[in-house]
């Protein structure tokens, strides 16, 4: 029965593994100490924004939060350009001020999406729009300097680095939240969210929570955008919504709401990760951007049908 | 204490007005009942007491508390068994048994616990045997409807509201809900049942409640609770008596049937159907909600294939055609039309005239497949002078119409097919009673030009005087079929209940008593 | 007007600090490469290069590295196609250059350094970057140094101190296109001003600069900015939505290049007269100049796509050789062309839909003996090789 709960892990699991062997056979230093060091580093960004449209996207309603990554350009900016230019780098305060700004502007969200009753997906498209525009008249053009300490991140050479830290910091939080009755009551709300309201759930409280979980978890990938880039880039964060929801779809996470996790939406960001470092050891020339969209869009695919066919009998059955 | 003292609740869905005037007390320690045909308003008192629902007017103390929300009401003390079964597929059966009963953040059980009760709560209340972890979408039905009762109990409520309108449970089953019930009551809790189960009700209950129409007709203490004093409250109202001028036809048995279903199961194991209605005859088909009558008439119009056996239709020859999808259905000239409008039927967005002529743009159409709007519109003023559709420009959106006449639009839409059989899932809910004098008129209409009518309905009052014959489901079943002049209201309630030996048996539907 | 004066104040105070801490440097330049330095965008770094004795990890032939950026336009693929279809091949068979492996990144800082980590690791000798964010790739750039691998920056700059660059001065060229045009028309009027990618570096340098020349005329005013995201269609839908919604007379549209034929198009729909346009280098509008020789007396050359990047490739070949560069960024100065020799090099039967560049070509943009200024020991790069052997 655990394998039941864990099947939809299959896919992503296996995409991970094909692709993890191509890219030894192709790229064999990805898997050396710097090698994986900079993987990490590179990656962590994008896995984060996946861990953190998690929670939302298990809310249900069709919860798919197209503003995530505006959001960590806008705490990426909002760091270097009001925290760093006024010498306010302390790592406390960067650290505090990265999670409430998330966390402030997921809250935000939410009270649109529970109290206007506009549906998520509006709500979370118009915040991509105000966000992208705001970041640019915060910082018009790529630049601005780090906080030393965060810029630092970005040599990744070390596999013990503050990155991986930060990585193993935030499956910590999942799991102690997903121990949580809450998290339960988010799962019910996304599965069904009439038998979640009349079972007593508080459902307004569980839609806060999810988002308030996406707001850590988006805090935490903005610090290692920030870090990776080593300063602010008012455009670098809106790439990421559209890779994360890829990721997010790749690792098995219903975008129907009650069903998913975070470990499948960290693989579905590491197989695009890996995709990515084998098709860049061809030389595909000018055209390797456009290959790696196109792979992305095939793998998706690939991977819905596969989740289609497994799950095809048990629908069946019902 | 009184458990529950409501007063003059009433209660509108928009247009529909679901109480109008329905008052209700019950003390702690008895068991209450609320009685009433479909569409009398039960179960909308039974989503205000669980504070589902708000009235709109009126006085509500339930436990000394009016509750607005689910969780209040979970809170004050009551839980309730919702007459849909509120599960969450994609979970399982433990988390499903605990769904709102932890705190915000902190567990109230552990996992562990949780597991360990829910199994052992269901395998006392539906007797299986249950691994907890299973998902819920992979039970059965009635297993579902014992997780959302296990749920409840297991809250050890002061209150427990059962709206078992549609219940999924057999006899058995419903006995060992009954001990529950009963325990609650010993334990000084009060159980308010809504129900039709006219047979278990006067067995458990001590008192009952009489809704029709939204408003309370009446309160029945112990000794009053019998079958003949609930049915005589309940069909009380001579309202809907007169269903079109009935003459007599002769329908000829001796002609193929228009429309035949052999050995049809409705479920793998389930009792084999057969079915027959003949041009100009108008078949009534009842059943409690669940009893298997909507989806028998789903698969007479080909819209579900039947899982065993077969539907067929009689040419003019002796060649039979089988019908197994829509596009049979519409070859051999069956057409369906749903009372549930919103679900199947209407274009919501789509203004009068579309809504009428969509099914109609292959035929009137040419050969470049540009519809030929004049035809169209012709179509539309024959049918709308017919049924006496009331609108304002048909162009405008069909939202704009009242429930009746949107059906009216739906019911145009099938007759201008000019259809053989015309199959009807309870076309008449939400309909005022002019339209419905409307419809028996022109279904009367046309069965004496030959056409076949198969008319399910929720409201058995609508089959007397109308129906040629009436078919009544129990448990997947037809329990009994009666003639005309066997049709009235005691003998289809009491079919309905699987209460009764069935009395007529027609010669060409022998069916087993189910019991 | 103060913005210009704290600028050029951060680059003389850094000519001087570069004076007094040792003569490295700007200094050593021929004071005709140093003016092109003038009024550069303060991010730019502009001291002494890491690179004046440097040799790289291997021996001719070398591997080179190209992770562009972004593929999508036609200046990025006229580059491209200099550099794998004309530099490569001499250059392969001169033996001074084996492979040339292209990556793209879709303008993704995070696949950018990625890529260039494993251009390291895949054993280039050096890495060509175009225009990205001046600081996101600097980590990279110096995992790559620690690897004995040279990364040169063309069309844009990096800052750290290992990146080389080689580019036009984007703030210069802002002013001095913005200022020819107010001057075209008179010194007065209202002006449209089409910007590339809103947030790229280059862009908002160009506009700095524009903006400063716009601010040294009173009677000149800007009614309005679009970005064309430097692709033709882009910017002729920007300006179309613009000329449809703001009917104030347009006296001129100062554009960013690799657009201006987009532009045109916009103002020829909109039945407007044809006002002057600042020319960049698109045949397209090129062509309308030759038919109309009196629409406009100037053309500019700041970034014809071919010669920035074999600007790029030849400053690249030139550090392999350790012939020493002198400072972290070549900077070329604007250059101003009068519209009969702007447009002496196309046909007749041109057409105004071409998407093609004028190049002046690298021998007239920067010719060898300008290259040669800004290297220590400075030698052609083809017969270097021939020298060496």
């Amino acid at each position: 029965m655990l394998s039941n709960r864990l099947s939809h892990l299959w896919v992503p699991l296996g995409l991970v593994l094909i692709l993890g062997i191509m890219a030894a056979v192709r790229a064999p230093q990805t898997f050396t100490y710097v090698g994986l060091a900079g993987a990490l580093l590179v990656a962590a960004p994008l896995i984060l924004a996946a861990v953190a449209i998690t929670p939302i996207a298990i809310a249900g309603r069709g919860g798919v939060d197209l503003s995530i990554g505006p959001l960590i350009g806008f705490v990426n900016v909002t760091i270097v350009v009001w925290l760093s230019e006024n010498g306010i780098t302390h790592p406390i305060l960067v650290f505090a001020y990265a999670i409430l700004a998330a966390c402030a502007w997921q809250m935000l969200l939410a009270a649109f999406i529970i109290f206007v009753r506009i549906s998520p997906i509006i709500a979370s498209l118009a915040g991509f729009m105000i966000l992208q525009g705001v970041n640019l008249v915060i910082l018009s053009r790529p630049g601005g300097v780090a906080p030393e300490w965060l810029g630092n991140w970005g040599w990744g050479t070390e596999l013990l680095s503050p990155v991986l830290y930060i990585l193993l910091a935030a499956f910590a939080i999942w799991f102690l939240f997903q121990r949580t009755a809450m998290f339960q009551h988010i799962r019910l709300m996304g599965a069904d969210e009439r038998t979640a309201y009349t079972s007593g759930v508080d459902i307004i409280k569980a839609r806060f929570a999810a988002h308030l979980m996406a707001g850590v978890f988006a805090g935490l990938a903005a610090l290692c955008l920030t870090g990776l880039i080593g300063s602010g880039d008012p455009t670098q964060g809106n790439t990421l919504t559209l890779q994360a929801i890829t990721a997010l779809v790749l690792g098995g996470t219903s975008l129907a709401g009650g069903k998913g996790g975070i470990t499948g939406s960290v693989l579905g960001a590491v197989a695009m990760y890996l995709v990515f470092v084998v098709l860049s050891s061809f030389n595909f020339g000018a055209i390797s951007g456009f290959m790696t969209q196109l792979l992305y869009g095939l793998m998706l695919v690939f991977a819905l049908l596969v989740a289609l066919v497994t799950t095809a009998p048990r629908t069946r059955a019902a | 204490m009184p458990a529950i003292s409501l007063q003059n609740i009433a209660k509108s869905f928009g247009e529909t007005r679901a109480l109008a005037g329905a008052s209700l007390h019950c003390e702690l320690g008895e068991i209450h009942a609320i009685v009433g045909e479909n569409g009398s308003g039960k179960s909308t008192l039974a989503k205000i007491i669980s504070g589902v629902a708000l009235p709109d007017a009126g006085k509500v103390d339930v436990l000394g508390h009016a509750p607005t929300t689910p969780a209040e009401a979970i809170a004050a003390g009551i839980s309730t068994i919702y007459q849909e079964i509120m599960v969450a597929e994609e979970l399982t059966v433990w988390e499903n048994t605990f769904a709102g009963t932890d705190g915000l953040w902190r567990r109230k059980t552990t996992t562990a616990e949780k597991k360990r009760l829910a199994r052992e709560t269901l395998l006392r209340l539906a007797e299986v045997d249950i691994d907890p972890d299973t998902p819920v979408s992979a039970l059965p039905l009635s297993v579902k409807q014992w997780i959302v009762i296990a749920r409840a109990v297991l809250q050890k409520p002061k209150l427990l509201i059962f709206d078992e309108s549609s219940a999924a449970l057999d006899l058995e089953a419903t006995n060992r809900l009954h001990k529950e019930m009963l325990a609650l009551k010993e334990a000084g809790s009060c159980v308010l049942l809504v129900t039709h189960r006219i047979a278990e009700l006067v067995k458990i209950t001590d008192s009952a409640t009489v809704l029709s129409d939204g408003k309370t007709v009446g309160r029945l203490e112990k000794s009053e609770i019998t079958e003949k004093n609930l049915l005589r409250l309940m069909s009380a109202d001579e309202r809907h008596s007169a269903a079109g001028k009935r003459e007599n036809s002769v329908i000829s048995t001796a002609h193929k049937p228009a429309l035949e279903a052999c050995n049809v199961q409705l479920a793998a194991n389930a009792w084999p159907l057969d079915f027959k209605v003949h041009a100009g005859e108008i078949v009534g088909i009842a059943g409690l909600d669940g009893a298997g009558q909507s989806e028998f008439v789903s698969i007479l119009a080909g819209i579900t294939p039947a899982p065993a056996g077969k539907v067929q239709v009689w040419g003019a020859s002796t060649v039979s055609h089988e019908i197994t999808s829509l596009a049979d259905a519409e070859a051999a000239g069956i057409t369906y039309v749903s009372g549930d409008r919103k679900k199947e039927g209407l274009f919501p967005n789509l203004s009068i005239l579309e809504n009428f002529g969509l099914a109609l743009y292959d035929r009137m159409a040419s050969r470049f497949g540009v519809i030929d709007r004049t035809q169209l519109s012709a179509a539309f003023d024959d049918e709308e002078l017919r049924l006496s559709i009331k609108y304002g420009d048909r162009s405008d959106k069909i939202t704009t119409l009242s429930g009746g006449n949107q059906q009216k639009v739906l019911i145009a839409r099938a007759f201008a097919l000019s259809p053989k059989v015309i199959i009807l899932n309870d076309p008449a809910r939400g309909v005022d009673i002019g339209t419905k004098q409307d419809l028996y008129t022109h279904l009367r209409d046309f069965a004496s030009n030959g056409g076949a009518v198969v008319y399910l309905s929720t409201e058995i009052e609508e089959f007397l005087n109308f129906a040629d014959r009436a078919d009544v489901f129990f448990e997947g079943g037809i329990f009994a079929s009666f003639d005309q002049g066997a049709i009235t209201e005691d003998n289809l309630l009491a079919a309905m209940f699987g209460q009764t030996k069935p009395i007529v048996f027609d010669e060409d539907t022998g069916t087993e008593g189910v019991a | 007007m103060r913005k210009g004066i704290a600028t050029s104040l951060v680059v003389v105070s850094a000519m001087l600090l570069g004076t007094a801490a040792n003569a490295e440097g700007l200094d050593e330049l021929p004071a005709e490469l140093a003016a092109a330095y003038e009024g550069v965008d303060e991010g730019q770094p502009i001291k002494a290069s890491a690179y004046r004795e440097w040799t790289p990890r291997s021996e001719p032939p070398w591997k080179i590295g190209y992770a562009s950026s972004y593929a999508g336009n036609t200046w990025r693929a006229e580059g491209l196609k200099r550099l794998t279809q004309e530099l490569f091949p001499v250059y392969k068979d001169a033996g001074l250059v084996e492979d040339i492996v292209v990556t793209q990144s879709d303008l993704n800082d995070a696949r950018q350094i990625q890529q260039m980590r494993q251009l390291v690791d895949q054993g280039v000798d050096a890495i060509i970057v175009c225009c990205s964010n001046p600081v996101a790739l600097n980590k990279a750039v110096e995992y790559a140094y620690s690897k004995g691998v040279v990364v040169f920056s063309y069309s844009g700059y990096l800052t750290s101190e290992k990146a080389l660059n080689a580019s036009s001065n984007y703030t210069l060229g802002g002013y001095e296109i913005a200022k020819a045009m107010i001057e075209e028309v008179g010194g007065k009027g209202n002006f449209l001003l089409v910007s590339g990618i809103a947030g790229a570096a280059s862009s908002e340098s160009f506009d700095t600069g524009a903006k400063r020349a716009l601010e040294e005329f009173p009677d000149a005013k800007l009614v309005g900015q679009v970005w064309g995201n430097w692709t033709d269609q882009v910017a002729q839908t920007e300006v179309q939505k613009f000329l449809a919604t703001n009917p104030t007379k347009i006296d001129g549209i100062i554009a960013q290049g690799s657009q201006e034929t987009g532009v045109l198009k916009a103002v020829l729909q909109s039945g407007r007269d044809v006002m002057p346009i600042s020319l960049a280098g698109s045949a397209g509008a090129a062509c309308y100049l030759k038919n109309n020789p009196d629409w406009i007396s100037h053309a500019f050359q700041i970034w014809p796509p071919g010669d920035e990047m074999e600007l790029g490739f030849n400053s690249v070949i030139r550090t392999l050789q350790n012939q020493g560069p002198k400072v972290q960024s070549i900077l070329r100065g604007v250059y101003r062309v009068p519209s009969e020799e702007y447009v002496s090099g196309l046909s007749a039967d041109c057409s105004v839909d071409s998407t093609e560049y004028i190049q002046p070509g690298i021998d007239v943009w920067f010719p060898d003996d300008k290259a040669a200024g800004y290297f220590l020991r400075p030698s052609d790069p083809l017969e270097w090789k021939a020298a060496s052997n």
